[in-house]
């Protein structure tokens, strides 16, 4: 049986579809409504209030904490600024992925960790010879997504924090009502947002505030199906959807590198030894084996497919996560990769999906086959090559309120 | 920026000096970097009192292997070494003694003289020993087949290994299978009948192995030790020492004591790059071997961030609780023996299985043995004012005491151990001028192994197998240049050289 997070009394007296997924062990909701298309626009153009307490969430403290992370993560952590955040993914000895997440520094010996999957384990096997206190506070600590934009002026509503200062992937301690929470401007969205950490026993009343201010800017409670949609078109990939935890991979073909999933911005390799470093340098010298990369389907071609059968075209209802085969051309000769999920965007009004595929085939604009079923026949369809981040808003990373940003 | 050498070696103990030795041999610039003041390590000789010398915290130098002595040229060098192993007078509670000595019919005979058939049951023993010997010194003195990455040639190793066994002959070899994942304690009971005389052979089966003699697979240890224990050393530990270094320092090999290393430094690429000693100063080599225990060597000379997750998580579950105390005693005056007419040089209590398992049960609870089992060492050479040395090995004192290591557990451990002791030997016609309580913490202190382990890690039947772990097995490690060589790698602990030699005819194939 799943359990309930913090915010279950109010999620629940809106979930009028009853629709829930297990996220993490807990109740997660699918969509509030019967369809989640009013949860994603309230991403696109207002707000959507979306409960993330099912990640796991650590407390990495102590002298060397920044040293400590820096071994575990792909990133050097020690160079990360109070107040930032990173995202990020740590790996195997072998150099291969774990999980991704984000790494906070709230001071000089403080950082907070989420992760996707449970990670304490992992973690504190590298502790020996750091000073470092390591916790796992997933159950003590509570998170809201409040992402889209007008996500900054409900915030500014409940609280007097510098959110007109606070950059993209900033955090800061904020005082609400009478208790504190910590922001980041951070979410899964790829667009203006901030997700919100607060105790458990303070997150019934972060909750109410957040609906009675935001009700004047469009706020909706939002479900993870509009979440998908969006992060498929901000190119977000998800663990064990789009890659597999290297420790969870049956077979090692399932293991990726940061490299093979777009994640080799964030490799810093040349600094002292962390977990997978000698693996990541030789793979980036010998080159990688796989690449993550985005596809834009052919809308003239699906239609025409669907037009043989005498149907109008059709979009998926929502964003879909299975592997389907990709192809160097309409004949099949030759398998490239496969596509992990995708969905119909409605704000770019494309098919979009994200795929993974030969390293030497990963080449923006170029053109390969999808496998596309219509009427249980699998045909394929032209699929451009295109960065995965579909939709990237400038109000993302923007900051109006800042005087140089004025006009 | 130190010279350039070819190889560095941490620890001045045997098995450094033999593999500074066997290297330099071949024309290699080796430095070895010991960390005390005199060389040896657990072999070196100590004042432990005011003219008073303890001839090594490991006083057994039996297992010394002839072969290496011969390549080495030791003799040359002043070692004098003969092919029977010193005599060990097997101690009963009840006045009883039989001096087993490396003459087999003598040895039975006296046997006989307290059961007809344990005299003959020695000897058929013997000869089955006598048996296995050439399949198990094959085992114990070469590198071990490659069993990580299994291909032609360590399928002919293994073949090799097997053609040897199979060479045994149909009847050794079956009983050989037999026998060895059996307890000590089962294997001895289907031949022998006399308990003191079972107890004191099973004895060295049990030391620095968490074991007792009714744990399973003790009885290849004692076979091990049976196979490879035959020289005599005159001299003992010292005059190895003494002759190792003479011929390190003939071939030019650098040696420094007093002298610890700090940490091993690595390059961008993870390889060795050399030494930071206690000076600070940097000895540049692109190979290393350590004779330390594999946790120093691993976790304390290279930062938690310079060896994978795998290979710090097979190396902080090796195993080696250290579970043997040392008891050195400065005596003025005639010792004698309560058993035997002449005092003993070598001398083993027990008395019987059940004993010593008792002795052993209490280690695993925290606790130091009611009544020890002693391993008495009496070099018998006089101090120049006329004094003697008893030297003690006893089994068991755990590292981790539960009550802890502080006065009062010391002085109680004492007290137990002299309450054995005089058991055996009469101290009334002489003064005790000092006693030197070495606990396994003490030994940690003073020596460098870890958790204080007489043998750099326990000898049971996986870590005896691939010693210390399946990684490391054959003196090469997953850090490239890094080798290890003490007795912490394959055969084992105690004072053999085979570890040092091995890991130098293993570094000498890079």
């Amino acid at each position: 049986m799943p359990i309930k997070s913090p915010f279950h009394p109010r999620t629940a007296a809106l979930c009028e579809s009853m629709n829930y997924k297990e996220w993490a062990g807990y109740y997660a909701v699918s969509s509030y409504l019967v369809h989640h298309d009013m949860e994603y626009f309230a991403f696109r153009n207002a707000s959507g209030l979306l409960d993330i307490t099912p990640l796991f969430k650590y407390s990495v403290k102590g002298k060397d904490a920044a040293r400590f992370l820096s071994r575990i993560m792909v990133r050097d952590i020690s160079k990360l600024k109070i107040g930032r955040v990173t995202y990020c993914c740590w790996c195997t000895a072998d150099g291969k992925v774990v999980d991704d997440g984000t790494v906070m520094r709230r001071g000089e010996y403080d950082f907070f960790v989420t992760s996707a999957d449970p990670c304490f384990s992992w973690f504190s096997r590298f502790q020996r010879g750091y000073d470092v206190e390591l916790k796992d506070i997933s159950e003590e600590v509570a998170g809201l997504a409040l992402q889209g934009p007008t996500s900054r002026d409900i915030l500014k509503q409940i609280t007097d924090a510098p959110l007109d200062q606070l950059k993209y992937f900033g955090t800061t301690e904020a005082l609400v009502a009478d208790f504190i929470i910590h922001i980041s401007r951070t979410g899964y969205t790829g667009d203006l947002g901030y997700e919100l950490w607060v105790d458990h026993e303070q997150a019934l009343k972060l909750w109410d505030l957040i609906m009675v201010e935001g009700s004047a800017y469009g706020i909706r409670p939002a479900g993870l199906d509009a979440l998908d949609v969006t992060r498929v078109e901000a190119g977000l990939i998800l663990k064990d959807v789009d890659y597999y935890n290297a420790l969870h991979a049956f077979i090692d073909d399932r293991k990726s590198s940061p490299y093979e999933i777009a994640l080799g911005w964030a490799v810093n390799l040349d600094r002292d030894p962390f977990n997978g470093q000698r693996a990541l340098r030789s793979e980036k010298e010998e080159g990688s084996k796989w690449a993550i990369t985005g596809l834009v389907l052919d809308w003239d071609e699906i239609e025409g497919l669907y037009a043989r059968y005498g149907l109008p075209p059709e979009v998926p209802g929502m964003a879909w996560r299975k592997s389907i085969p990709l192809y160097v051309n309409k004949a099949k000769e030759k398998q490239i990769g496969y596509a992990t999920s995708g969905t119909w965007s409605p704000i770019l009004k494309k098919n979009i999906a994200l795929a993974t595929i030969e390293e030497k085939y990963n080449k923006v604009g170029s053109e390969v086959e999808l496998e596309f079923t219509v009427e249980h026949v699998r045909h394929t369809v032209k699929a451009t090559i295109s960065k995965t981040q579909f939709y990237n808003p400038e109000r993302k990373r923007s900051n109006p309120g800042l005087k140089k940003d004025k006009p | 920026m130190g010279k350039k050498y070819d190889v560095i070696v941490i620890g001045g103990g045997h098995n450094g000096l033999t593999a500074a030795t066997a290297l330099a041999k071949k024309g290699k610039k080796v430095l070895v970097l010991e960390k005390n003041k005199t060389l040896g390590g657990l072999a070196s000789y100590r004042e432990f009192h005011p003219d008073y010398f303890s001839n090594g915290l490991l006083q057994d130098t039996s297992c010394v292997r002839k072969q290496i002595v011969d390549d080495l040229q030791l003799e040359k060098y002043g070692l004098n070494i003969r092919s029977e192993r010193p005599s060990v007078t097997l101690l009963s509670k009840n006045g009883k003694a039989i001096r087993l000595s490396g003459d087999v019919k003598a040895t039975a005979s006296e046997i006989s003289g307290f059961s007809q058939s344990d005299g003959k049951a020695y000897v058929e023993y013997s000869n089955f020993i006598k048996n296995i010997s050439p399949f198990l010194t094959a085992l114990l003195n070469e590198v071990p087949p490659d069993l990580m990455n299994f291909g032609t040639w360590e399928l002919l190793a293994l073949g090799k290994l097997g053609w040897k066994l199979k060479g045994l002959g149909k009847k050794t070899m079956n009983e050989f299978l037999k026998v060895a994942p059996m307890c000590v304690a089962d294997f001895l009971n289907e031949h022998f009948e006399t308990d003191f005389l079972k107890a004191g052979i099973c004895a060295p089966a049990i030391y620095g192995s968490f074991t007792g003699p009714w744990s399973s697979y003790t009885t290849l240890n004692l076979l091990m030790h049976e196979c490879t224990s035959r020289v005599r050393i005159e001299g003992g530990p010292k005059a190895l020492i003494d002759a190792l270094e003479k011929a390190a320092k003939n071939h030019g090999v650098t040696v420094e004591t007093n002298n610890a290393v700090q940490r091993i430094q690595l390059d961008k690429n993870g390889s060795v790059h050399g030494v930071v000693d206690s000076n600070e100063d940097v000895h540049a080599s692109a190979m290393v071997l350590s004779t330390c225990t594999p946790q120093d060597t691993f976790l304390k000379f290279l930062s938690p961030n310079e060896i994978d997750y795998p290979l710090e998580h097979d190396i902080t579950h090796y195993r080696s609780r250290g579970t043997t105390a040392k008891l050195n005693i400065a005596v003025k005056g005639n010792i004698r023996s309560r058993h035997t007419n002449q005092l003993f040089e070598y001398g083993r209590t027990g008395n019987s299985f059940d004993e010593i398992e008792k002795a052993f049960d209490a280690v695993k609870y925290g606790r130091y043995s009611d009544e020890p089992i002693l391993d008495i060492h009496i070099p018998g050479s006089a101090t120049p004012s006329g004094g003697q040395v008893i030297s003690v090995l006893v089994h068991f004192g755990p590292y981790e005491l539960r009550e802890g290591w502080n006065e009062s557990s010391r002085s109680g451990l004492e007290k137990t151990i002299m309450n054995t002791l005089e058991g055996y030997l009469d101290f009334s016609d002489c003064t005790i001028v000092h006693k030197e309580l070495l606990t396994p913490v003490d030994i940690e202190s003073s020596y460098g192994i870890t958790n204080g382990h007489i043998y750099h890690g326990e000898h049971a039947v996986d870590q005896i197998i691939t010693r210390p772990i399946p990684k490391c097995a054959r003196y090469d490690t997953p850090v490239k240049g890094l080798f290890i060589g003490g007795s912490g790698s394959h055969p084992g602990g105690g004072i053999t050289c085979a570890p040092g030699y091995l890991s130098a005819q293993r570094i000498l194939k890079f």
